[in-house]
């Protein structure tokens, strides 16, 4: 048994047939059956079907679509159990959100005033920098030139 | 065509619809009402586009008849005990099966106490157009959630699928009756909605006011839910 592994190498029949390799001798057994069974229907799938793979899904449910809520509920104590669930879900709900919101470290406001604050404090900094050297903003423009290290 | 044109979009069964969507890469979801054809998707129903941000479209038309979906939550009533499954009627072109396994906690020594006529929320684990539907009360959890027989106390009624599409709708105003009247509602995606309150006067009200929210737009439903809400204060 020699397959190929993820990186395209193969492993050797005896290394395969050792007890510790149990999952990936698992893993490539999956992969070739998944194979053959592909070859063996390969030819029965037309053209059409081939090109047109799937730029739609479908779906065949109102729910999915609206985006419907759950629909049963229980207001003021009606049915204590389904209220519970009803709260837990509400908070999932807000979890989610939350967590959708925060997934960024820094809003896009806060960093706009960042951004102010130091294009401010940048303009200074030159602005100082100028003042003592007498420069202008240009860099400088002579070149470095490479300085050979001395042989011992 | 841009997508907020198809807002509105009134479409008849056979029109050609693709120049509607989406240009790009992006897949797009067809909802019901929708039929891929090669590369050119048709209206397969009559009624009007709608869209849905990012990428979903599908046709808003009247119905009665429910067709079973995967994973629509549904109302059933037990017509039948076959051994190990009830026959349960949904509404559908034939009778769903339930095992007595799919609630939560039942063992084989332990069963679930349902009779024929009993009501149960379930949620369809399959709905094949060749076979039997099958129901579950029980999530991948294993946990009965919301699901599970209903109470022999409610008041069951029957409406178009509109209308539980409307009552499930996330801006459906319905819901702001619950902070005045204690009741509890389960809808059922197959046009039956369960209804249980303390008293026959607001189960009747509230019966009511369901079935008359089948023509109103959402404001003119949160304006009945505010005079309802008045003559029950006084009242």
């Amino acid at each position: 048994m020699i397959r190929s592994g993820k990186d395209g190498k193969k492993l050797s029949k005896h290394l395969l047939e050792m007890k510790f390799m149990k999952v990936s001798r698992d893993r490539i057994q999956e992969e070739e059956d998944e194979q053959n069974s592909q070859a063996l229907f390969y030819n029965q799938i037309s053209d059409a079907l081939k090109s047109s793979s799937s730029k739609f899904i479908v779906e065949p449910s109102w729910v999915v679509c609206e985006g419907l809520k759950c629909g049963r509920r229980s207001y003021r104590g009606m049915n204590p159990v389904i209220e519970k669930i009803m709260e837990m879900d509400n908070q999932d709900q807000k979890v989610l959100t939350k967590v959708k919101e925060e997934d960024v470290d820094v809003t896009a406001e806060e960093m706009a005033v960042l951004y102010k604050q130091e294009a401010t404090l940048i303009e200074s900094t030159v602005r100082s920098c100028n003042k003592r050297t007498g420069s202008t903003l240009s860099p400088p423009s002579t070149k470095k030139k490479f300085l050979k290290p001395a042989d011992d | 065509m841009t997508n907020t044109d198809t807002d509105q979009q009134v479409v008849i069964p056979g029109d050609e619809i693709t120049s509607f969507l989406q240009k790009g890469r992006n897949k797009i979801i067809l909802g019901p009402g929708l039929r891929r054809v090669a590369n050119k998707v048709y209206a397969c129903n009559g009624g009007i586009l709608r869209y849905r941000s990012p990428n979903t479209y599908w046709v808003d038309s009247h119905r009665k008849r429910y067709i079973p979906e995967r994973n629509e939550m549904v109302i059933g009533i037990v017509v039948n005990k076959q051994g190990d499954y009830f026959k349960v009627d949904i509404g559908g072109s034939e009778p769903a099966i339930l095992s007595y396994l799919a609630f939560e906690g039942a063992t084989k020594k332990n069963r679930v106490k349902l009779e024929i006529g009993d009501l149960v929320y379930a949620k369809l684990l399959t709905a094949t157009r060749d076979m039997e539907p099958e129901l579950v009360c029980i999530n991948a959890q294993g946990k009965s959630h919301v699901m599970g027989p209903l109470a022999n106390d409610g008041y069951l009624f029957h409406c178009s699928i509109d209308l539980v599409r409307k009552m499930l709708n996330p801006k459906c105003p319905f819901d702001k009756i619950g902070d005045h009247f204690p009741y509890e509602i389960v809808i059922g995606m197959n046009g039956r909605i369960w209804l249980k309150t303390y008293t026959v006067k607001s189960t009747i009200a509230l019966s009511k006011a369901i079935l008359a929210s089948e023509f109103l737009s959402f404001s003119e439903i949160q304006t009945m839910c505010d005079d309802l809400i008045k003559q029950y204060a006084n009242s």
